[in-house]
């Protein structure tokens, strides 16, 4: 403790050096936490009871190709189905492609049942939405943002399927994700591509949680030698699918915080040979003093410590301040969910932080505390 | 009594393939109590001679025993600990550490015993008083003239109340005033605190102040009474 003091004052001697690379460090662990939370996000969706229950039914090819509508009775059939809704991705834009959020055609008469944890607000609107054949719901984040009311028409044109939805809004609906995207009838789309028969991917509701793997299997394998298999995964496993067609997300994420992270040691041992090297007079002066080559090591990785981790500390919680503050759910149009920092990635920042202090520092401070003091004094005029 | 006892002394540096012998077989006892200055020219090996007693240099031969302890043995930690309880050191310049006040510096070498914080403050402030800066006590150095910052660095050298006090040309940067108050103030700890000093100077005004001067000469300790 009593070399507390002695520690801050030389961490802070070069206010401007410090604060820089407090700075860099700062803003590398603010990147770093992005990148895990957009991870944990992708990988690990907030679970619900109801979620629990699903698994999403796909092409086994890939996401772009469809299956035929019929496969929904078919599936239905499976023991331990308990309900199916057709869930069509739309791919549409509302006036202006920068105005992007997630657009559903699903079984009207199905869709409240499955996500349960949807909450339309009123059985009135839910009524409506059922009955009317371009009937939608509409997210209340996306009705704040669109400043849409019950009853208005909202036309979406799709760069999918080169076609306009023309709806109107029946209810607003909240929850369970649901806040930033839009549902209209699948039978509507249906009819829009001229009964063409097909659906990207189904969703499906078990009776049980215990179900779920022994539903996949019977599904898969029910379609298996079919002209369109089938792929049925957890429905985090399929929005991981869902962003992996950018790319191998996991790899990149991690590929690019690697480089960062390497990117600040380096950057941090620079400074902290640049301050320990203009020491080497005051290193000879503490070891005269009997200050043994381990305590002054030890005090010249303490200081590296004490930066580094302002900076991780820092940038880990301006991280979750700022998303904690920020509507992520929104800015991606409905896609990441559960966009928080966790107080486990800001004590990993920190853990980073420490590493990268006893990385950058070790070397030279080990190097500085063994100089003969007879040395470091004849150098330190130099 | 004696207190340093220097035997067959020599240091030899070597740079690549060359070897310089900065001293050679040097042998001196300093009495306990005594104030001797090293004079010489540069290169003679006065400083040399200097850094071996204070342990922050080791010989290539010879041994040099101070208040009993052969310090040729020891071990790297074993020399800063016997340093910070034996050996008093005041460079030429550069003597403090910027950061710190003139408090935190003279209590730098306290911060290895185990005294306490009321107890540090205590020798710390007697140690201040002792070279008449307790007023500048909250100074950095940077707000300190040359012959303060030289005074306190005095103070952190007896604040452990070390046996040796060694001087590197302590006199060397400073004007003629200051110069003779901190001269002033290393002859009174030594005649009224008996503190055993040696000092290296070029100055030979300075040198007055020791009850004993030896010279050295391209690495030789010359007799006493002889000078280059």
């Amino acid at each position: 403790m009593k070399f507390l003091r002695i520690i801050f004052r030389n961490a802070f001697r070069n206010k401007r050096r410090t604060i820089l690379t407090i700075l860099s460090i700062g803003m590398s662990l603010f990147l770093i936490s992005t990148l895990r939370t957009l991870l944990t996000s992708l990988e690990s969706p907030p679970l619900t009871p109801e979620s629990a229950k699903r698994v999403v039914t796909r092409h086994q090819t890939s996401l772009g190709a469809m299956m035929p509508v019929s496969y929904r009775e078919k599936i239905k059939s499976v023991p331990g189905v308990d309900d199916v809704t057709a869930t069509q991705w739309f791919g549409g834009v509302y006036k202006d492609p920068s105005f992007f959020f997630a657009q559903f055609a699903v079984d009207a008469d199905r869709f409240l049942e499955i996500y349960a944890e949807a909450r339309v607000q009123s059985p009135d609107q839910a009524g409506c939405f059922k009955r009317e054949r371009t009937g939608a719901l509409a997210g209340v984040k996306l009705a704040k943002r669109f400043d849409w009311k019950v009853g208005d028409t909202v036309t979406i044109d799709s760069q999918i399927f080169s076609v306009k939805a023309e709806t109107r809004i029946c209810g607003l609906v909240d929850g369970g994700g649901s806040e930033a995207t839009y549902y209209f009838h699948y039978d509507y789309f249906n009819e829009l591509l001229n009964n063409a028969g097909v659906a990207g991917t189904f969703t499906v509701k078990a009776k049980s949680p215990d179900d779920l793997t022994a539903i996949s299997t019977a599904i898969d394998d029910m379609f298996r030698n079919s002209t369109a298999p089938t792929k049925t995964e957890t429905e985090s496993a399929f929005i991981l699918g869902f962003a992996s067609m950018w790319g191998d997300v996991r790899t990149l994420i991690v590929s690019i915080s690697t480089i960062v992270l390497f990117t600040v040691v380096l950057v941090a041992a620079n400074t902290m040979a640049m301050s320990i090297r203009e020491r080497t007079g005051e290193i000879a002066i503490l070891k005269t003093l009997g200050f043994s080559p381990g305590s002054v090591l030890s005090m010249m990785v303490a200081e590296s410590v004490v930066i580094a981790a302002s900076g991780g500390l820092g940038g880990a919680l301006a991280a979750k301040f700022i998303f904690g503050s920020v509507d992520m759910q929104m800015l991606s149009g409905g896609f990441l969910q559960g966009f928080f920092v966790q107080w486990s990635t800001v004590l990993m920042s920190l853990g980073i932080a420490l590493i990268v202090a006893l990385t950058s520092t070790t070397f030279p401070a080990w190097s500085a505390s063994r100089i003969p003091i007879a040395e470091a004094v004849r150098r330190r005029g130099e | 009594m004696v207190a340093v006892e220097i035997r067959n002394v020599s240091k030899i540096f070597k740079k690549e393939a060359q070897e310089v012998v900065a001293l050679q077989d040097a042998s001196l006892d300093i009495e306990a109590g005594g104030f001797l200055c090293l004079m010489g020219p540069s290169g003679s090996g006065k400083s040399t001679l200097l850094n071996l007693i204070a342990g922050i240099d080791r010989p290539s031969g010879g041994r040099i025993v101070i208040n009993g302890d052969n310090i040729a043995g020891m071990s790297e930690s074993q020399l800063a600990t016997w340093r910070n309880h034996t050996i008093g050191f005041i460079f030429q310049t550069f003597n403090l550490i910027p950061v710190l006040t003139a408090f935190e510096n003279v209590e730098l070498p306290l911060l290895l015993t185990k005294l306490t914080r009321t107890e540090r403050k205590e020798h710390v402030d007697t140690a201040l008083a002792l070279v008449g800066l307790k007023d500048r006590m909250r100074h950095y150095p940077r707000q300190l003239s040359g012959g303060q910052e030289q005074r306190v660095a005095i103070a952190r050298a007896i604040v452990t109340d070390p046996l040796l006090l060694l001087a590197d040309e302590p006199t060397g940067d400073l004007d003629a005033h200051s110069a003779d108050e901190v001269l002033a103030i290393l002859e009174k700890l030594n005649k009224e605190f008996s503190k055993t000093v040696v000092m290296v100077t070029h100055d030979p005004r300075a040198a007055r102040h020791a009850t004993v001067t030896r010279h050295l000469d391209k690495g030789v300790l010359l007799p006493e009474g002889v000078s280059a």
